[in-house]
């Protein structure tokens, strides 16, 4: 098996592990990249509900990465972690050079500085014009003057393929033009590492390439390291340079082809249920005693 | 269970509560002055207060119009007609003016406060301002609560207006009570120290109440629908009884 398979228990020292390397070790994408985001033995319950209990993974710099794996198995929650929006009960998330679990609120408010993100549903302020919501974050965390702002903000509409909408509020807009809004808004800030939480959601199959395209042009232009949590199996393969499979307290990851000719069952399970035919529920029946 | 230990654990959740209220009070506090948004101020002044008006003045007409009736019927027993305008205003300005217009404000905008910032949250627009390095505290929930601090006393002094005319109106064109009588009734009795100021004094603690109740219960809310139902239903019960409960202690402190 060329997948990468991670146990994820994390260093007890605390100190960041190399990217493995070497005689034996496959190669994927991590070996070619730096990671750019290490999690290491994350653990997190909500009362009696262990989301989490020991699981690692890397993201690879200038990579768009894929989370995929069952519902409810932590894909978003993983996201908010790396976010720094809730924090692990245990475990350690590394963003480059700097440990952001143990940040207070007040550090985390500039360590987000650097991280944009793209939420499910757009998460745009109701109460403001697609224009406001753009700008916003212009408006509170730099010194432009107000034409300066509404350069940066056309410029960023004609990036994403939105003219016109300056008025609007986001309750006027079509499912793909809010999650173009929210991507503009993302990235208004230039962060270097951009979140996705379940782009193609409620798309059609047109919005879907629309966003697909997007998103390519994006890390292509900035560089920016993208994490995407998708359940989209097909744009999943057509974007993505990483893929991280969670799978119970493990991860699997490895590039596009390796989960391609992945031999693990839940790996195949999951590719295989995207296209038609018929798929052995047993697998998932595994899976989720597994959880 | 045990009774001591139920009471023991009924005692701990309310100090919890109590703390984690006053920590969220002087968090959104400390976020207010870090910026002061002005501009969002305005926008909820509006909101709260503007929109609150009709309410307020409809209201205060009504109860004053009813506090002339009875007040006439009363009063034309002992044949103290003339004194319908100080008893109207009294009650108006120490005890129905603050109280009303807190419980009109709380079932108005602090039922929409709560249930605004409780989708916010529930749709996560709050975590979408955390991401831009944009503190909600100061950006959603600071104006909110400084609008209504803000609106409470003038809501409250307009509808103590409202009512001294629905009083006038049915004392005095309804009822024959001489408007000169009746004015000057309101003039005599009322002092500035003693009545008005308490009034509005009365108003503004209302108001911190109300905007601290609405905003937590708001903000604190389960990231669902039943939780903007709750944060609802809570700010709208708890609001209503800790205005009772706290005019009552009030105004036994004030008039000692």
């Amino acid at each position: 098996m060329t997948v990468r398979d991670r146990l994820g228990e994390g260093d007890p020292t605390g100190a960041r592990p190399a990217t493995p390397s070497g005689p034996g070790t496959p190669a994927t994408i991590l070996d070619e990249e730096p990671a750019h985001v290490d999690a290491l033995g994350l653990r997190l319950a909500y009362g009696a509900n262990k989301v989490f209990d020991g699981l690692s993974c890397r993201f690879a710099q200038g990579a768009i990465s894929c989370i995929i794996g069952a519902s409810g198995s932590g894909k978003s929650t993983l996201l908010k972690l790396i976010a720094c929006l809730i924090k692990p009960d245990f475990g350690d998330i590394w963003v480059g050079d700097q440990e952001i679990t143990c940040m207070p609120e007040s550090q985390a408010m500039v360590f987000r500085r650097r991280i944009g993100m793209l939420f499910q549903a757009g998460a745009l302020l109701d109460s403001m014009t697609v224009f406001e919501n753009v700008a916003l974050p212009l408006r509170e965390k730099t010194r432009l003057t107000e034409k300066e702002i509404e350069e940066e903000v056309h410029l960023q509409f004609e990036a994403v393929g939105l003219d016109k909408v300056d008025k609007l509020l986001p309750g006027e807009l079509s499912g793909g033009m809010r999650k173009r809004v929210a991507l503009a808004r993302a990235m208004i800030t230039r962060p270097e590492i951009l979140l996705v939480d379940e782009p193609f959601s409620g798309l059609d199959p047109i919005a879907v390439r629309v966003v697909e395209a997007l998103l390519l042009d994006l890390r292509e232009r900035t560089g920016v390291t993208m994490i995407l949590v998708n359940h989209d199996i097909p744009s999943t393969m057509r974007i993505a340079d990483q893929i991280v499979f969670i799978v119970g307290r493990r991860t699997l990851s490895g590039s596009v082809e390796e989960m391609q000719q992945s031999e693990d069952r839940r790996v195949r399970a999951f590719i295989d249920a995207a296209s038609p035919g018929e798929i052995d529920p047993s697998v998932w029946q595994g899976q989720e005693s597994e959880l | 269970m045990n009774p001591v230990i139920g009471l023991g654990a009924w005692t701990v959740k309310v100090i919890g509560a109590f703390g984690r209220m006053t920590s969220f009070a002087v968090q959104t506090a400390v976020a207010s002055m870090r910026p002061f948004r002005g501009r969002r101020l305005v926008e909820e002044l509006y909101r709260i207060g503007v929109r609150s008006l009709v309410i307020i003045l409809l209201s205060g007409f009504v109860v004053g119009g009813v506090l002339g009736l009875q007040g006439y019927t009363s009063l034309a027993r002992f044949g103290a007609e003339d004194l319908l305008g100080s008893g109207v205003a009294l009650i108006l300005i120490r005890e129905l003016g603050p109280v009303v217009t807190s419980l009109l404000v709380t079932g108005r905008a602090g039922s929409s406060i709560a249930a605004g910032i409780a989708s916010m949250n529930a749709t996560e627009q709050l975590d979408g301002l955390r991401m831009m390095s944009v503190n909600p505290l100061g950006f959603v929930v600071a104006p909110n609560a400084l609008a209504m601090i803000l609106a409470m006393p003038l809501l409250s002094a307009l509808f103590i207006l409202s009512g001294l005319l629905g009083g006038y109106t049915v004392g005095s064109q309804l009822l024959g009570v001489d408007p000169g009588r009746y004015l000057t009734g309101i003039e005599t009795v009322t002092t500035f120290e003693d009545d008005v100021a308490g009034s509005l004094l009365k108003a503004l603690i209302f108001g911190v109440l109300v905007a601290l109740i609405s905003t937590y219960h708001g903000y604190t809310a389960s990231r669902n629908a039943q939780g903007v139902s709750d944060a609802t239903t809570n700010t709208v019960v708890i609001g209503s009884v800790t205005t009772l409960v706290v005019n009552y202690f009030f105004t036994a402190l004030w008039s000692s």
